[in-house]
């Protein structure tokens, strides 16, 4: 049986069908809870956006124009709701827990190269990136968004998203090969 | 090869990351493959694109997922919305049209403008006659409040989609939009027959196949 598209799903929480919201939270919640934990890098704070994201989506379902997919729609107002929070001045900042999980800045590239086997190398410098360069590549890579669907997300020209994109690959493996992984790119 | 002549070739390269990704479009996803077929370090960098997008799937599927508290708070608080804001159903797509000009900057007129330009192509054939909104346009042009027999479906347009393509398929069905467009989809109804379930499923695959103008379409009630 065919799944409901998001499409379908969004007119009918247009007209206030609490099932097809069940439907689209399930499908969307973990991927977009990731981004959003990308960006504000603390649990309990993106646990709070992830109900903001989506009580706009049931709020605006009905202004949904369609020019972009849902999924894609749903990462600008959770990318909107990120940077939002990061703003507020009672932002609680970096949970330890969340900080040894997603960045490990206090390691120098010798630990790093000597605790980890390449894939972890990766990693790791994955994870050192910039919040401009670790957005691109996530947006890209892990959310699978085209050229056309970042620039959207992210409110830069397609142009600047490829060159982005490709200083973050730089700058990656710089990371990596300080790290003593030489990968022969660039 | 030389570093110099993947410098040359970036505009290829920096394709790479979405060619794995699967999200160019088809002459760019062509264009990449001819390059990966004479470039050597082209494919080597095609593996460093994939060690990364390997890498950064697994750090980010490491990362943890929301709890149930998400969600309860969420549909208590949905629960708790007030219900105000309900599309009206009856749509004049003169008055539509002009809204969606008046909001639209010519760059991101899109497809939603050109849809509105096939409907009335399609629907009134006369341009002129909506600025000036005179009959039978405006006739034609007003959403059927009552059930009309007829087939139904749901479509939305690719965003890519011009007027002449989207004008030229709704045309090919004998189809015509009655309803939207609403959370970006229109209802349209397809010749005036009821047509049985397998001659539908039919159509709205041979539409679902048109990738390049039409992006989802599903039956729908009349």
């Amino acid at each position: 049986m065919q799944a409901t598209p998001d499409e379908a799903l969004i007119e009918r929480i247009a007209n206030g069908d609490k099932l097809a919201m069940q439907t689209l939270f399930a499908r969307h919640n973990v991927r977009v809870f990731r981004f959003l934990l990308r960006i504000v890098r603390d649990e309990s704070t993106a646990e709070d956006l992830i109900g903001e994201v989506f009580l706009d989506v049931w709020r605006q379902a009905g202004r949904f124009e369609g020019r972009s997919a849902v999924s894609t729609w749903l990462l600008a107002i959770a990318r909107y709701k990120a940077l939002s929070a990061l703003r507020r001045p009672t932002h609680q900042g970096l949970d330890d827990a969340m900080a040894e999980t997603l960045e490990d800045e206090g390691d120098d590239p010798e630990v790093i190269a000597q605790k980890v086997d390449k894939a972890g190398v990766l990693k790791t410098c994955i994870a050192k990136l910039s919040a401009d360069h670790r957005e691109i590549i996530d947006l890209v890579y892990y959310h699978e968004r085209s050229v056309e669907e970042v620039a959207e997300i992210v409110g830069i020209p397609e142009n600047t998203v490829k060159t982005r994109l490709f200083y973050a690959r730089k700058k990656l493996a710089e990371l990596c090969k300080e790290a003593g992984l030489d990968r022969g790119w660039p | 090869m030389s570093m110099t002549e993947i410098e040359r070739d970036r505009d290829i390269a920096d394709l790479l990351p979405f060619y794995v990704s699967g999200t160019l479009g088809y002459a760019d996803r062509k264009r990449v493959e001819a390059e990966l077929a004479r470039n050597a370090a082209l494919r080597h960098e095609l593996e460093v694109v994939r060690e990364e997008q390997d890498e950064t799937i697994r750090f980010n599927e490491s990362l943890p997922v929301p709890s149930g508290k998400a969600a309860q708070k969420l549909f208590a608080a949905i629960d708790a919305e007030p219900r105000s804001q309900v599309l009206p159903k009856r749509i004049d797509l003169v008055r539509w049209f002009g809204e969606k000009v008046a909001q639209l900057s010519p760059r991101t007129l899109g497809w939603t403008a050109a849809a509105a330009v096939a409907v009335l192509a399609v629907q009134a054939g006369t341009f002129g006659s909506i600025m000036t909104g005179h009959s039978p346009f405006r006739t034609a042009a007003h959403v059927e409040s009552a059930p009309v027999a007829g087939t139904y479906a749901t479509i939305a347009f690719a965003p890519k989609a011009t007027a002449d393509d989207i004008a030229a398929l709704l045309q090919s069905y004998n189809a015509t939009i009655v309803e939207g467009p609403k959370a970006g989809i229109f209802k349209i109804r397809i010749g005036s027959d009821v047509l049985a379930s397998a001659d539908r499923d039919r159509i709205l695959g041979e539409m679902r196949a048109k990738g390049d103008v039409i992006r989802f379409a599903a039956p729908a009630a009349n």
